[in-house]
Formats: C-alpha cells, structure tokens, sequence
C-alpha cells in the first residue's frame, strides 16, 4: 500500500504562494479602483452611479474581503470555519454575476453614448464573467480535492484580474 | 511504501518572489510603454492584457512543478482556457460584425 505524504516545507511554500497571489492580486485592485473611486467620491465621476453599479462594487468588494479571510482561516488551520464561509461566498455569486450584468451593460451605453465605437468593450466583461462563473462553480463543486480548489479559485482571481486591467 | 516529496529548496522562494515583482513591474511600466505605440483598446492594450494573463499563470505552472514536479489537471485546463478566451475576445473586439451586436445587446438593458 502506498501512503503519499506531503512534507510540511512543500505545503508551507504553496500556501505562501497562494497569499503572494492575493497580496499582488489586491495591489491590483488597489492600483485599479482607488483612483476612479477617488474621483467618485470628489463628486468628479463622469456619471453618477447606478444602483447596479453600487451593489456590483459592493459585492465584489465583499468578495475580495472573503477570499482574505479564507486563506486566513486555511493558514491557521481553521477549516471549519474556511467551509461555513465558503457557503456565504457561494450564495454570494449568483448575486455576483447578476450585479455585474446591469453595471457592465449600464457602463458601455453610457461609452456608446459619449465615445461611439467604445461599447465594442463589452465583450471584455462578458468572457470574464463567464470564466469567474465557470472557475467558481467548478471549484466549489471540486472543493474537497484542496489542490484543485485552490487552483480554480486561483484562475477565477487571475480571469478576474484581467477586468481590472483597463488602459 | 512511503513516498516523501522532497523539500522545496529555498530558491523556489527567491524565483517566485522575483516573478511576482517583475508581475508587478511590468503591470504599472508596460502601460505607458504600450499605451503611445499602439493606441487605446489597441493590440497595445490586448497585448498587456495577455502578458499579465500569463504571467500568473506561468507563475502557477511554476507552483505545481516545484510541489508536484508536473502540472495539475486543472492548472493545464483552466490555464488552456484562459489563453483561449483571451485570444477570442481580442479577435472578436476588432470585428464589425460585434460593434452592431454589441449595440442590439445593449438596446435590452437600462443605461443613459
């Protein structure tokens, strides 16, 4: 019979890895959000926010504060605690993606009305929603195999990522 | 039997540390490098789309070889579709044919 073990250096390094992932990927949204939202809150927004877009920002932002706490609560061994989340996050995408929805299509009409041609932009929110959905429910559905999880989790923050990488 | 997967060395760390900043790096300088060259929503800014893109992902690739010493199904898979897509939607965006579908899309949502 073959016992496969894992050393604990090699488990240590791959969480150290994952909280690298999440560190840089909430540079990101730093580096991404913080300006335009600046520039909201100074009243110098291009256009006032829909609801849609308020609760679309909300969630995500809620979503990133949940990601933290997960791999807080996996660093310290708290897995309990890692799965009573995880049904919050997952209750949360649909949510998620309906959100998402009204404030992208919301957001490119107003592009099309200020800067024709510039609606071309939805196809952007629509492959990346589609690949947050897909890597989400697939690695919530794989959730007991944690390699595979984390890895899908991992592919949905990077797809994700690439909404944010707006020149 | 007992199988024991050797220690990471330590430089795995320095490797991943170092990509980890050139990610970054790169994510703040390639924008006004390419920017200039190659216009707005450009193949400037699909191309620093798709360098990002795939620096996280060489940098999970770099992961499973070093935990695993080969890639993880779902590393292999999720990355495969990820490039795809990224390649579809740059495709797509430069097409006529979506601006006009782009447009009937929108005339079904509220907005401005």
């Amino acid at each position: 019979m073959g016992i496969v073990t894992r050393s604990r250096t090699a488990r240590q390094f791959e969480r150290d890895i994952f909280l690298a992932f999440f560190a840089l990927g909430l540079m990101g949204v730093v580096l991404g959000f913080v300006p335009p939202s600046w520039t909201r809150f100074n009243g110098q927004a291009e256009y006032p926010a829909p609801l849609a877009l308020q609760i679309h920002a909300g969630l995500f932002l809620g979503w990133t504060a949940l990601m933290a706490a997960q791999i807080a609560f996996i660093r310290q061994g708290h897995t309990v605690f890692h799965r009573r989340l995880g049904l919050i996050g997952a209750c949360m995408i649909p949510a998620m993606a309906i959100s998402s929805v009204f404030a992208e299509t919301w957001s490119e009409r107003f592009a099309a009305l200020h800067h024709p041609g510039g609606q071309r932009f939805l196809i952007v929110p629509i492959f990346s929603l589609s690949l947050f959905l897909v890597f989400t429910t697939v690695g919530l559905l794989l959730r007991k195999n944690s390699a595979t999880h984390k890895r899908l989790i991992f592919l949905e923050r990077d797809a994700m990522r690439l909404n944010r990488i707006t020149l | 039997m007992i199988y024991c997967e050797k220690p990471v060395p330590t430089f795995s760390h320095h490797a991943l540390g170092t990509a980890l900043l050139f990610g970054a790096a790169w994510s703040r300088v390639s924008e006004p490098l390419l920017r200039p060259a190659l216009g707005n929503h450009g193949l400037g800014f699909f191309t620093h789309r798709f360098i990002m893109t795939n620096v996280f992902l060489v940098m999970l690739a770099t992961l499973d070889w070093r935990t695993r010493g080969r890639l993880y199904r779902a590393t292999a898979i999720g990355a495969g579709v990820i490039v795809v897509c990224e390649a579809g939607v740059t495709w797509i965006y430069h097409k006529d044919w979506w601006l006009m579908t782009a447009d009937a899309i929108l005339r079904h949502f509220p907005g401005p």
